[in-house]
C-alpha cells in the first residue's frame, strides 16, 4: 500500500514536470515558426508601404497591378499605419488604390483582432467605407475599448451616421469614467433627447468628475443661456468636485456672468477655486471685474493672495504703465503697501511661492 | 503506549504536517497559475507606445516619481537619467537621499547641476528632517531632498510630502522604468480614476541586458546562475502569483521597486509604517483594509505591461540578507495585522492573499525548517520510508518545474520579451535546475528571516549597489 502510494505521488510528480516541459518546448519551437514569420511579415509591410506611397503620389500613373497584396490583412494594417501620417488627398488616393484589391476585407479582419492598435485602424479606416459602417456601429456599441468606441464613434459620424440616442445616452453613463468622452464635443448634439441624456451625465452619482467636465464643456458651447442655471446648480451642489467647478468657470466666466455666479466663485471654500478664478479674470482680461479681484487680494491663502494680485497687477498694469489714479486708490484702500508682493507674504509663503514658480532658487 | 512509540508517531505526525502543508501551498500555487492563464488569455493584450501615446497622453494625470536613495551613488545618475527621459507628459522626479554615507549626493549635484532651493511642504507625513532641498538648473522636473537617515520608508514620507502631482509613483534607486511603463500603468487611472487607486507594475531583472544611455537597448539573460534562477523566480512572482492576486481582487502587495499610488490615498492612511521592513507590503496590506473599513470599493491593480527593470543581486551574502529581509518584513505585516488573517469581515484579501501569506511566509519556513530536522532523524531512527520520500520529493520537484514553466509559457504568450529560442531553453533548464539546491537555499535564508523576526532585528542590513552590467 504505502508503496503503491509513493508511486503515485512519483507518478503525478514526473508526469507535472514532463507535461510542463514538453509545452515549453513546444513553445520554443513555435517561436522559430513566429519570428520567421515576423521577418516575412516586416518584409512584406516594406513592400506594400512603397507601392501605397507611388499609388497615392501618382495615381493615374501607377498601374493597379494589386497582385503583391496577397494578405489583405497586412494591406490593411499598413494603409492604416500610412495613412494617418499623410493628408486628407494622398490619403484618399491610396484607399482608392487599395480598395480596388479587396482592402475591406482586411479592415473587416483587423476589426476582430485583439489588438487594439489594429481596431482602432479599423476603425478609421471603416470611416472611407460607408457601406460597412454596420461595423462601425457594432465596433461603437460593443468593443471592449472605450478608444476603439470613441474613435468608431467619431467615424461613424463622418459617414453621416449616428449612434442611435438609445445607446448613446447609455454609453454616456457607462463610459462615465472616462475622459475620452471628449469626443462626445465633436458630435452633433442635435436632438433635445441626446441634451437631456447629457444634462443627466452631468448630475449622475457615479459620473466622473473629469466626464462631468467634458460634458459641461459640450454644453457650453450649445445651451444658450441656459448655461448659467445649470451652472448655479453645479455651484451650489455641496457635492460638486473642484474640477467641474474649474471647468465650469473656464467656460462660461466673462462680462456677461450673473453677479450671483461671481459671488458663488469668489465665496467657494476651496482655496484652489479661488485661485482659478483669479486666473481666469486674468485671462479675459476683464478689467470690467478688476472690483470683484480687491476681496480676494486679502484672502486667508496666500495663493489666492498672489493669484489675485498678480491679476490686478497686470490688469491695472502695474509695472508696466502709470496706472490711472482711482485704480492706485483701490490699491492702497486694499493694502498697506504699493508693492504687494513685498507687504503681503510672509517668508515662509515667500519660499513656496519661489517653488512653485520653479526655477527660483534661493 | 511506550516513549519510543510517542517518539515514532510524533515524527509520523509531523512528516503528514509537512506533507499536507507543502500540497496545499502547491495546489495553490497551481490555482494561481490557472487564474493568471485564463487572464492571459482573455485580456486584451497592451497596445503599442505610439498607441498609447496617442490617445491616453493628453488626459495623463500628473504623477511624481519619489526615488529613495541609500548609498546609490554607483547607479543613481543612470536611474534618475532614465527617469528625465520617460515617455509621459506630467511628472516630477524626488530624489531623497536618506543621510547617504557615499557620494549619491554629490554625484547627483555634478551630473545634474543642482543648486539649493526652499523645501516644499504639502504633506504632513512623520519623517525625518530635511537639512536641503536642490533643484537642477538643466531639468526643471528634478528635485533632490537630502535628509537624516531614516530608513526607505522615512524615505518615501518624506518624498510623499514634497509631491506636488496627484499621483506617486515609487521606484527603487536601482532601478530603470521602461520609457511607456508609467503611461502603461496610467491607463487604468484614466479609465476609471475613481475605482483604481493604486497599481503595481512588473519587475524584472536587468542583469544581462545591454543598457545603452539609460535605456534598455537589448535585453538578455544574465549570465550568473544565481541571477538566472531569480529571473525565472521573478517572472513566476509577477506573471503568475501577482497577475492572478489582482484578478481574483486580493493584492496585497505592490512591490516597492514600482507601484503607483493615489496622493489623497497615502495621505489618507498615514503615508508608509517606519516599524517594519517590508514597508510596501504593510502599506498595501492597511490599503486594504482601510478600503474595507471605509466601505469604499476602490482597488489596488497589478498591471503586467508596466515593467521596471532592476538589478538582481549577484552574490550569496547579498541576496541571503535581501531574502532574509523580505522574510522579516513578510513577517512583521502580518504580525501587525493578524486581526486580519481569516477575518472574513476583510473580504478576499484577507481570506485569499493573507491566507496564501500564513501558508508561504509563516508555516511553510516552519515545515522545511521540521523537515530538514525530522529526515536525518528518521533515517537514524530507521523510520523514514524511502519510496515515500522519493514521491513526495517527485510531486514537489514536479510542481515546481511545472509553475516555472507555465511562468515561461504566460510570457511566450504575452510578452515575448527574451528575443531568441535558446533564451527560452536556457530559462527552461534554470526552472528545472532551481529545484536542486537553489530553493533550499531560499529556504534556508526565510529561516533566517523567521528567525531575525523572532528576535525582534529591524535593521536592512547593508546592500551592495554595482553599476548596471553592460551599461554605456
Amino acid at each position: 500500500m504505502t508503496h503503491d502510494i509513493a508511486s503515485i505521488l512519483l507518478l503525478i510528480g514526473a508526469s507535472f514536470a514532463l507535461f510542463s516541459t514538453v509545452i515549453v518546448l513546444i513553445a520554443a519551437a513555435l517561436r522559430v515558426i513566429i519570428n520567421r514569420k515576423v521577418k516575412s511579415n516586416a518584409a512584406e509591410e516594406e513592400a506594400i508601404r512603397s507601392k501605397l506611397i507611388l499609388a497615392a503620389l501618382n495615381p493615374s500613373k501607377v498601374t493597379l497591378n494589386f497582385g503583391w497584396a496577397k494578405n489583405s490583412l497586412t494591406l490593411a494594417r499598413v494603409l492604416g499605419q500610412v495613412a494617418e501620417l499623410v493628408d486628407d488627398r494622398l490619403k484618399e488616393n491610396m484607399i482608392n488604390a487599395a480598395a480596388i484589391c479587396g482592402v475591406e476585407h482586411g479592415i473587416l479582419k483587423l476589426a476582430k483582432s485583439r489588438n487594439e492598435s489594429d481596431r482602432l485602424i479599423s476603425a478609421s479606416l471603416l470611416s472611407s467605407f460607408p457601406t460597412l459602417s454596420r461595423y462601425l456601429l457594432n465596433m461603437a456599441r460593443t468593443d471592449k475599448s472605450i478608444i476603439v468606441r470613441c474613435n468608431a464613434i467619431l467615424s461613424l459620424n463622418s459617414v453621416g451616421r449616428a449612434l442611435p440616442a438609445k445607446y448613446w445616452s447609455k454609453w454616456v453613463n457607462l463610459g462615465a469614467a472616462n475622459p475620452h468622452i471628449a469626443i462626445i464635443s465633436l458630435l452633433k448634439v442635435e436632438s433635445l433627447t441626446s441634451k437631456a441624456a447629457l444634462v443627466n451625465a452631468l448630475f449622475h452619482k457615479n459620473a466622473s468628475p473629469i466626464l462631468k467636465g467634458w460634458v459641461f464643456q459640450i454644453l457650453a458651447k450649445d445651451y444658450g443661456e441656459q448655461i448659467y442655471d445649470i451652472s448655479y446648480k453645479i455651484l451650489s451642489d455641496a457635492n460638486s468636485s473642484t474640477h467641474i467647478v474649474k471647468v465650469v468657470l473656464e467656460n462660461i466666466a466673462d462680462a456677461r456672468l450673473p453677479m450671483e455666479l461671481h459671488q458663488k466663485f469668489v465665496s467657494a471654500e476651496n482655496w484652489d477655486i479661488r485661485a482659478a478664478y483669479c486666473d481666469c479674470i486674468l485671462r479675459l482680461y476683464a478689467f470690467e471685474l478688476l472690483d470683484s479681484l480687491f476681496p480676494l487680494s486679502k484672502d486667508k491663502d496666500w495663493r489666492v493672495r498672489n493669484k489675485a494680485i498678480n491679476a490686478i497687477k497686470v490688469l491695472s498694469g502695474i509695472g508696466e504703465h502709470k496706472y490711472p489714479k482711482d485704480v492706485v486708490a483701490r490699491l492702497y484702500e486694499n493694502a498697506t503697501h504699493p508693492d504687494f508682493s513685498a507687504a503681503t507674504f510672509t517668508e515662509e509663503e515667500k519660499s513656496q511661492h519661489d517653488y512653485v514658480l520653479y526655477g527660483k532658487a534661493s | 503506549m511506550n516513549t519510543t512509540e510517542l517518539f515514532k508517531t510524533s515524527i509520523e505526525m509531523i512528516g503528514i504536517f509537512v506533507i499536507v502543508i507543502g500540497l496545499f501551498i502547491a495546489m495553490f500555487n497551481l490555482v494561481q497559475l490557472m487564474v493568471s492563464a485564463w487572464n492571459f488569455v482573455t485580456a486584451q493584450p497592451t497596445s503599442d507606445a505610439r498607441t498609447n501615446w496617442n490617445n491616453f497622453a493628453k488626459f495623463a494625470p500628473s504623477v511624481t516619481i519619489l526615488v529613495p536613495a541609500f548609498n546609490e551613488g554607483s547607479t543613481i545618475c543612470t536611474s534618475v537619467g532614465a527617469l528625465l527621459s520617460i515617455e509621459y507628459p506630467n511628472f516630477e522626479v524626488i530624489v531623497i537621499n536618506d543621510g547617504s554615507d557615499d557620494e549619491t549626493l554629490s554625484v547627483l549635484k555634478n551630473e545634474f547641476g543642482l543648486v539649493t532651493c526652499r523645501i516644499p511642504e504639502i504633506g504632513q507625513l512623520k519623517c525625518q528632517n530635511i537639512v536641503g532641498a536642490y533643484k537642477s538648473t538643466n531639468f526643471p522636473r528634478l528635485l533632490v531632498l537630502d535628509k537624516k537617515n531614516g530608513g526607505k520608508a522615512d524615505a518615501l514620507n518624506a518624498g510623499a510630502n514634497s509631491a506636488q502631482c496627484e499621483y506617486i509613483c515609487v521606484i527603487d534607486a536601482d532601478s530603470i522604468l521602461a520609457r511607456d511603463a508609467l503611461l502603461v500603468a496610467c491607463r487604468a487611472f484614466i479609465n476609471s480614476p475613481e475605482k483604481i487607486v493604486a497599481i503595481g507594475g512588473a519587475i524584472r531583472l536587468a542583469n544581462g541586458c545591454h543598457i545603452v544611455k539609460n535605456d534598455i537597448l537589448r535585453i538578455g539573460l544574465p549570465k550568473s546562475v544565481l541571477s538566472l534562477f531569480q529571473t525565472i523566480e521573478y517572472m513566476r512572482t509577477f506573471h503568475v502569483a501577482r497577475n492572478a492576486m489582482s484578478n481574483v481582487g486580493a493584492l496585497t502587495l505592490i512591490s516597492g521597486a514600482f507601484g503607483l499610488f493615489s496622493k489623497d490615498l497615502i495621505y489618507e492612511v498615514g503615508g508608509y509604517s517606519h516599524d517594519t521592513v517590508g514597508e510596501d507590503y504593510e502599506l498595501c496590506v492597511r490599503i486594504q483594509k482601510h478600503f474595507c473599513e471605509v466601505k469604499s470599493d476602490a482597488r489596488m491593480i497589478f498591471c503586467p505591461d508596466a515593467i521596471c527593470w532592476t538589478q538582481a543581486p549577484e552574490t550569496l551574502s547579498v541576496l541571503g540578507r535581501q531574502r532574509s529581509r523580505w522574510q522579516r518584513g513578510a513577517l512583521e505585516t502580518l504580525w501587525k495585522h493578524k486581526g486580519m488573517i481569516f477575518n472574513f469581515k476583510y473580504g478576499r484579501p484577507a481570506t485569499i492573499a493573507l491566507l496564501e501569506a500564513f501558508l508561504c511566509d509563516v508555516l511553510a519556513p516552519l515545515c522545511e525548517f521540521l523537515g530538514y530536522l525530522i529526515i536525518p532523524i528518521a533515517v537514524l531512527f530507521g523510520l523514514l520510508s524511502v519510496d515515500y520520500l522519493i514521491g513526495f520529493l517527485s510531486l514537489s520537484i514536479g510542481f515546481g518545474i511545472a509553475q516555472s514553466a507555465g511562468a515561461i509559457i504566460l510570457e511566450e504568450m504575452r510578452f515575448r520579451q527574451f528575443p531568441r529560442i535558446w533564451h527560452i531553453l536556457i530559462l527552461l533548464f534554470a526552472g528545472i535546475m532551481e529545484n536542486f539546491g537553489y530553493r533550499q537555499l531560499c529556504g534556508f535564508w526565510r529561516i533566517i528571516g523567521f528567525v531575525e523576526f523572532l528576535l525582534g532585528k529591524k535593521s536592512w542590513g547593508e546592500m551592495t549597489r554595482q553599476k548596471f552590467s553592460n551599461s554605456v
